[in-house]
């Protein structure tokens, strides 16, 4: 071992790697030894997040429980990993923190080894020990160890490994501070070990080296462990069951369905919640932001400094760097928001930065929930199975079983999905399954759904409910079906050959479940929130400007006056005619020729461009644009029966089923999601894929409505 | 269905399948195996032996079919048919002379 580095004086915070196998117990002996403080991050340049923490470690010699005497160190959880030999993107960068390669210089390693199965993880310890760097050995699971007759000596393990060996569990929190002790004295600057003699196995070995390793891991656990020998019996009778290809499948799509009625239900209140919670913050913003502008001189720094202070938030919660542009950006913004309108102003704040952000954290809910789920069925480990399960079918269509678990979040939402995806080992699965991923019905298109299942069956339940399961099924085979078709044309390949762990089955952790939903949570904010800010600003904009003359507003309000209509009904009027009038209108009306084929009126067109970053929007523009009042947007009803008055020139409804049916087969297929674009971009690297990806959904679903229309239409006429 | 990459140099070929009892493991039965020679490229091979699927290692199939199960060093692991098909292996009670 080389000697400890010495930083005398030096503010630099040790950084400590914690290494181990997938399935090891590393991520739940982070969880239990950081807690809250986790925070997700990355290496400069590599788009792999890693979990790291600052912990108090008490110095040496000091009672643990008085802080004054502690000093920080820095957790880093690196991926999982089997050996050195990396091929995932998270493995490589474990592999790369292991060997010291990446500019961040760690200190020690925490190698977490599995007590329950000591001779498999052993392998990657045997690698691990021979860089020169202070190691100590977790051994986590102790006290399943135990209970199932598997006896660990520590002593002698730590003596074949030459380096100190710690028996833990995370459940009980058994051993935890003596590891922390343990951890103070290796990194203690006067701590001076005599080298080890940690010469790999493989030296001088003339054969499979591979090989070698394993048998240097039998020959340690046969002379360190006893007992256990019955183990397994568990596993295999459950997986007769669970993994066979009938009755494994069906056990599958239960599990999928129980998750998704948890979801649906469980997240119905919360959101609702956060909708009135976001509604209540409106009014007071509303109610706080002065009818008239005070004098510029107080008005101009304080809406500046303001917008300032929001573009420095969302910067921090995006991650991004005060560059030059981002500077400009910000100031320029901020100036423009303190010269506009006070209208525009009220507007801008209520229905662009405050439904922007509701529009984010409206979904949190389901998220949450989605990956508490996730994170219980990995830990009991099921999920290696279902992955297993569905690499039957997977295959048909060039993915890998792997990409199940991407899929089954894209069904919350396509970006903790495509975040999921790192996982797939081969790059040309991974890009497939990400490229596709956004063709699965996600939380957004629901109240899409929700309106076109009413207008077209009305009173009908069934039918309705038929109507959205068409919605899910066409998404899913649109999935599929371009997964296919990408393997066989730009990116072909049959997807690389199954080889994953079974994990014993256990019993899962609620505290790693809850933080490991508050961290992906945490993470889909941050990459979603600030673009999704951006954009919802952005389309205020389009929505709003050139805004009408006062005369035209003026000859609205009369006429409508003349008409005896209520002081709302004037406002909608109004609200009509300036959309309209809007940029966004205009698009509207200059994409006729685009979209008539398909049985869009002009109304429909505006939908369809406000909705462009978030498909969600369409709801809530139609109901603008065809007049139904403040309540429309809410009340489904209301909508739905004033979508279904609206009629052609020649009296035909303009929500005729052909109609109807084709805005919702555009909507289910169709991109419509910009910060899913953003994170395409950051996963593949390249601007390009996320550009291929708008295009082929959007001229599939312009392909796929185009029939729908021309089809019906035909048939109904 | 996809083939792996093989690795088909002639003389390791040779001297595996000389081996009358030795088989492809998509064609074994439940049991244990010692495995002989694994036939994909330096990747794939680098990922299966991590795992404990190496020349002279013992293996334990436990489900056949496509993906199978084994037991590898008390780990249970599916592996798709197209690994399995390049892997050989002689039933533990049926090693050549010579190949033990």
């Amino acid at each position: 071992m080389t000697p400890l580095p010495v930083v005398e004086g030096s503010p630099r915070v040790r950084r400590v790697l914690l290494v181990g196998n997938p399935n090891a117990g590393k991520t739940s002996l982070f969880n239990a030894l950081t807690g809250l403080r986790a925070k997700t991050a990355n290496y400069p340049g590599i788009t792999v997040d890693l979990r790291k923490a600052t912990i108090p470690l008490p110095r040496h010699g000091s009672p643990a429980a008085d802080p004054s005497s502690a000093t920080n160190v820095e957790l880093i959880d690196l991926p999982g990993l089997y050996g050195m030999e990396a091929t995932s993107p998270e493995e490589q960068l474990a592999a790369q923190s292991i060997r010291g390669d990446l500019e961040d210089e760690s200190d020690a390693t925490i190698l977490v080894l599995d007590a329950t199965n000591l001779a498999r993880n052993l392998f990657l310890a045997e690698e691990v020990l021979q860089y020169p760097r202070p190691a100590l050995i977790a051994l986590t699971m102790s006290d399943i160890a135990r209970q199932q007759g598997i006896m660990v000596d520590s002593q002698k393990l730590s003596k074949r490994l030459q380096c100190p060996v710690v028996a833990v569990s995370s459940r009980t929190g058994e051993g935890l501070n003596v590891l922390l002790d343990q951890l103070t004295t290796l990194l203690s600057e006067d701590h001076a070990p005599e080298p080890p003699l940690r010469q790999s196995c493989t030296v001088g070995c003339s054969g499979c080296t591979f090989a070698a390793r394993h048998n240097w891991a039998d020959d340690v656990t046969c002379e360190s462990v006893s007992g256990g020998e019955s183990q397994g019996e568990t596993a295999e009778r459950l997986d007769r069951w669970l993994t066979s290809p009938v009755i494994g499948t069906c056990a599958l799509v239960a599990v999928m369905m129980s998750v998704f009625f948890a979801i649906f239900s469980l997240a119905d209140i919360p959101m609702s919640l956060i909708e009135e919670g976001f509604g209540w913050i409106s009014g007071r913003v509303d109610s706080v932001i002065p009818e008239t502008r005070m004098t510029p001189w107080a008005w101009v720094p304080l809406v500046a400094g303001l917008a300032m202070s929001v573009f420095a938030l969302g910067y921090r919660v995006g991650e991004v760097s005060w560059s030059k542009t981002s500077t400009v950006i910000a100031v320029a913004v901020s100036v423009a928001t303190a010269l506009i309108p006070i209208d525009d102003f009220r507007s801008l704040v209520i229905d662009g930065v405050i439904g922007g952000i509701a529009g984010v954290v409206v979904f949190l809910p389901q998220i949450c929930i989605l990956f508490f789920f996730i994170a219980i069925l990995e830990d009991t480990g099921y999920l290696a199975r279902a992955a297993f399960v569905m690499e039957r079918w997977m295959r048909y269509v060039g993915l890998p079983g792997k990409a199940f678990v991407p899929m089954l979040s894209a069904h919350a939402c396509a970006i903790p999905g495509i975040m999921a995806t790192r996982t797939i080992e081969n790059w040309r699965d991974r890009l497939v399954t990400i490229l596709v991923l956004p063709l699965l019905t996600c939380s957004a298109r629901l109240p899409v759904y929700a309106m076109m299942s009413a207008l077209l069956f009305a009173g009908r339940p069934l039918y309705a409910a038929l109507t959205f399961a068409f919605a899910y099924a066409l998404g899913l085979a649109a999935a599929l079906g371009s997964a296919f078709v990408l393997k066989r044309t730009i990116l072909p390949g049959e997807a690389a050959p199954l080889v994953i762990e079974l994990p014993p089955y256990r019993i899962p952790s609620l505290r790693n479940a809850l933080l490991s939903s508050a961290d992906r949570a945490s993470a889909f904010l941050r990459t979603a929130g600030s673009v999704i800010l951006l954009i919802s600003v952005v389309l205020w904009a389009l929505a709003t400007y050139p805004k009408l003359s006062e005369t035209r507003q003026h000859e609205i309000v009369q006429a409508a006056s003349v008409t005896g209509a209520s002081d709302e009904a004037i406002e909608y009027a109004v609200a009509q005619q300036s959309l309209e009038n809007s940029f966004a209108g205009r698009i509207g009306k200059s994409l006729e020729p685009v979209f008539s084929p398909l049985g869009f009126d002009w109304k429909i067109n505006v939908g369809v461009v406000s909705s462009f970053a978030a498909r969600e929007v369409l709801v809530s523009t139609l109901s603008v644009i065809y007049g139904v009042g403040e309540e429309g947007g809410e009340d489904q009803a209301g909508l739905v029966e004033t979508l279904r008055r609206q009629t052609k020139s020649d009296g035909t409804p303009v929500f005729s089923t052909a109609t109807s049916l084709s805005l919702l087969v555009f909507y289910v297929l169709a991109m419509q999601c910009l910060p899913t674009q953003a994170v395409t971009r950051r996963e593949t690297g390249r601007w390009g894929w996320a550009i291929f990806q708008f295009a082929f959904m959007t001229l599939l679903a312009y392909g796929s409505a185009l029939l729908t229309f021309q089809v019906l239409s035909r048939m109904t006429a | 269905m996809s083939q792996a990459p093989v690795d088909d140099s002639p003389t390791t070929l040779e001297a595996v399948e000389n081996c009358g009892r030795t088989i492809k493991l998509d064609q074994a039965d439940p049991g244990i195996y010692v495995v002989r020679h694994i036939g994909v490229d330096d990747e794939h091979a680098a990922r299966l032996k991590q795992f404990g699927i190496c020349e002279g290692r013992a293996i334990r199939v436990v489900t056949t079919g496509n993906p199978m199960i084994l037991v590898v060093q008390n780990t249970r692991v599916g592996l798709s048919r197209v690994f399995a098909s390049s892997i050989f292996a002689t039933k533990q009670d049926a090693v050549c002379e010579g190949q033990a």
